[in-house]
């Protein structure tokens, strides 16, 4: 197992490399000068080399990559061309937003999930089955941008239950341990700032984590439908056992593998749909500094937030990786 | 007269077989609502200049953000255009897009895969090296980084999804070409003299298809979502174009006081990709049902 572990950690370096060059190959491969669509067409020649200059693009190509490596090794992204300030930092400082949203939906998306396939598994077949995997269906079928303006129109504009935007109301930020602010909230023992982020945080959650809902519970239902029939199963009820314990104990708990690997792969898929929850929720996340940084043709800071997502999303899947290999002991790795 | 026996045998068997495919799909519920879905949209798209009421981008500023009524049933956006004709016409592009990003992933995925899993070798290394790497990133936020490099507009989405979808079809092949190619009846082709190109593509590739329709059907839903993502950033097709992404995107400024804008392309999006989701289920429970 320790082997496992170190082998798969030494084969993270040339991914992450991978990830290094992807990135910069993606957003050096301008059919336009980048200093010229940060300046715009009118800009002066000087003034655009003076750009180019400063962004180190008058460099060799090779030289610029290596040099783009060393800054990212010592933890240097850059400085965004529009507001001057460092990438790392701004990265730092939304990163816990955008970790508190995904690990939110997860949650939401893992209880939501398994009760939808347990049901659906338990009556298959009947209206229950139908209704749990018709909201399934929705589930994938629905783009979340688009399920979160239907929630803001819904719970915000008719309501007015829950705010339409941002993290928390302003001048109520918990004092910052962690930056994720319901556990701030919770260790500084800030109740009324634990209840404001909670209700910003509810709406932007639930439209994350629809599509992993979705597929986690179509995970639970295929898998429990394959547990339930075993002899153990049989054994179980032929035991005279409650009908919940011979669910919970001793279907679920053999059927939970491939279910935890579908919920762990989830967590980096949801890095990808936060760009767009981000966006619509106006949550200040990683997500949204990508969109805000496209917006205003601020290619570091694209370039910056692309590398750092990708490199979680490689981290994260091999996270579930070695937990999947512990989880299941028959795997055996040579 | 037994010469012809033999002659016509496999035109019989591979008739037989598609009477069976044709019996299984229409038996798959799933299939069937997912395929009469679909006939609907493609009817809407490609009828979209008979059944539109309105020409989709005739701006009415009088009647802006006018709710649904009899005069315009979904109602009008913020430039009195028609939304019902704005959808109809929405369809075209949507349909397209998602079609044609699939095809442009098939046809580089198809080759990638079949080339690494045939060879093995340098070539597989080196080819699902590069795949991989793809893969270490979210497939939107790949897209947004290709339409930042790209440019904006409806051809470029299509390239930057087409480009993000390749590795899941080059992982699918090479690994059913790496099962296939061992076979006896592939052996046996080579035994006789054939090129590798004919052994990919008339001994190899015909007998992994069935993964490959499934994944594609269900592709050109993912990539349909995709585009009205990007549409939705301001990324993909540009305004006026009646796109469905875009129309959200332009509809979310008026949200509070007009939430019809922004409420039925979302039901459009979603009824189209239900119907490729359900369609490419039905044909993954006919072609494979090992797959299920």
């Amino acid at each position: 197992m320790g082997k496992y572990i170190l082998r798969r950690l030494l084969l993270l370096i040339p991914v992450l490399f991978g990830v290094s060059l992807a990135t910069f190959v993606v957003m050096h491969s301008f059919t336009t000068d980048p200093a010229t669509i940060i300046l715009g067409e009118h800009a002066t020649v000087d003034r655009v080399e003076a750009l180019r200059e400063e962004l180190g693009l008058n460099k060799p190509i090779y030289v610029q990559f290596s040099d783009y490596l060393g800054n990212t090794l010592s933890g240097d992204l850059g400085k965004s061309v529009i507001t001057k300030t460092s990438i790392s930092a701004e990265l730092m400082k939304r990163f816990p937003a955008t970790v508190e949203l995904a690990v939110s939906a997860v949650c939401i998306a893992s209880v939501l999930g398994l009760i939808l396939g347990i049901v659906s598994a338990v009556k298959q077949n009947t209206v229950l089955d139908y209704g749990a995997m018709g909201v399934a269906l929705l589930g994938v079928s629905m783009p979340i941008f688009w399920l979160g303006l239907m929630m803001i129109i819904l719970f915000s504009v008719t309501l007015g239950w829950l705010p339409a935007s941002g993290r928390i109301t302003i001048g109520m930020a918990p004092d910052t341990i962690t930056g994720l602010y319901l556990l701030d909230a919770l260790l500084t023992g800030n109740m009324e700032a634990l209840w404001d982020a909670f209700r910003h945080l509810l709406m932007p959650a639930l439209a994350l984590g629809s599509y992993s809902t979705a597929i986690i519970a179509r995970m639970t239902r295929a898998t429990m439908l394959e547990t339930i029939r075993q002899d153990y199963v049989r054994t179980a009820r032929a035991k005279g056992l409650k009908e919940s314990v011979v669910i919970v104990k001793h279907a679920l708990r053999n059927a939970l593998i491939p279910i935890v690997t579908v919920i762990g792969l989830q967590m980096g898929a949801l890095l990808g749909g936060a760009v767009l929850t981000e966006t619509v929720f106006s949550w200040p996340g990683i997500g949204s500094y990508v969109v805000e940084g496209i917006m205003v043709s601020d290619y570091p800071r694209v370039q910056g937030a692309v590398l750092l997502i990708g490199t979680i999303f490689v981290m994260v899947n091999l996270i579930v990786d070695i937990l999947y290999s512990y989880l299941d002991p028959r795997i055996q790795h040579s | 007269m037994e010469t012809q026996i033999a002659v016509n045998k496999p035109a019989i068997v591979s008739e037989s077989r598609f009477r069976e495919f044709i019996a299984r799909f229409m038996a798959s519920s799933s299939a069937m609502i997912g395929l009469c879905l679909l006939i609907v949209m493609v009817f809407c798209a490609v009828f979209a200049p008979v059944l539109a009421p309105y020409d989709p981008y005739a701006s009415d500023l009088p009647n802006s953000l006018q709710a649904p009524s009899v005069a315009h049933l979904l109602g009008t956006d913020e430039l009195g255009r028609d939304i019902l004709s704005r959808i109809l016409y929405g369809a075209r592009i949507s349909l397209l897009v998602g079609v044609e990003a699939v095809t442009l992933a098939l046809i580089f995925g198809v080759i990638l895969g079949a080339v690494a899993g045939f060879y093995g070798g340098k070539a597989d290394t080196i080819i699902m090296g590069i795949m991989d790497i793809m893969l270490s990133f979210p497939s939107i936020l790949l897209a947004i980084a290709f339409m930042t490099v790209l440019g904006r507009g409806l051809d470029k989405a299509v390239i930057a999804i087409g480009i993000v979808s390749i590795p899941h079809y080059a992982r699918i092949v090479r690994g059913s070409v790496l099962s296939v190619k061992e076979n006896v009846y592939v052996m046996a082709a080579r035994a006789i003299g054939n090129s590798d190109r004919r052994l990919i593509f008339v001994h190899i590739l015909p007998n992994v298809l069935a993964p490959i329709i499934v994944r594609a059907t269900i592709g050109v839903s993912v990539a349909i979502l995709e585009a009205a993502a990007l549409g939705f950033l301001g990324l993909g097709v540009q305004p006026p174009t009646a796109e469905w992404g875009t129309m959200l995107g332009s509809g979310r400024q008026t949200i509070f006081n007009a939430p019809h804008i922004v409420t039925f392309p979302g039901v459009a999006i979603t009824i189209t990709v239900m119907a490729f989701n359900l369609l490419g289920d039905g044909l993954r429970d006919v072609l494979d049902p090992r797959l299920k």
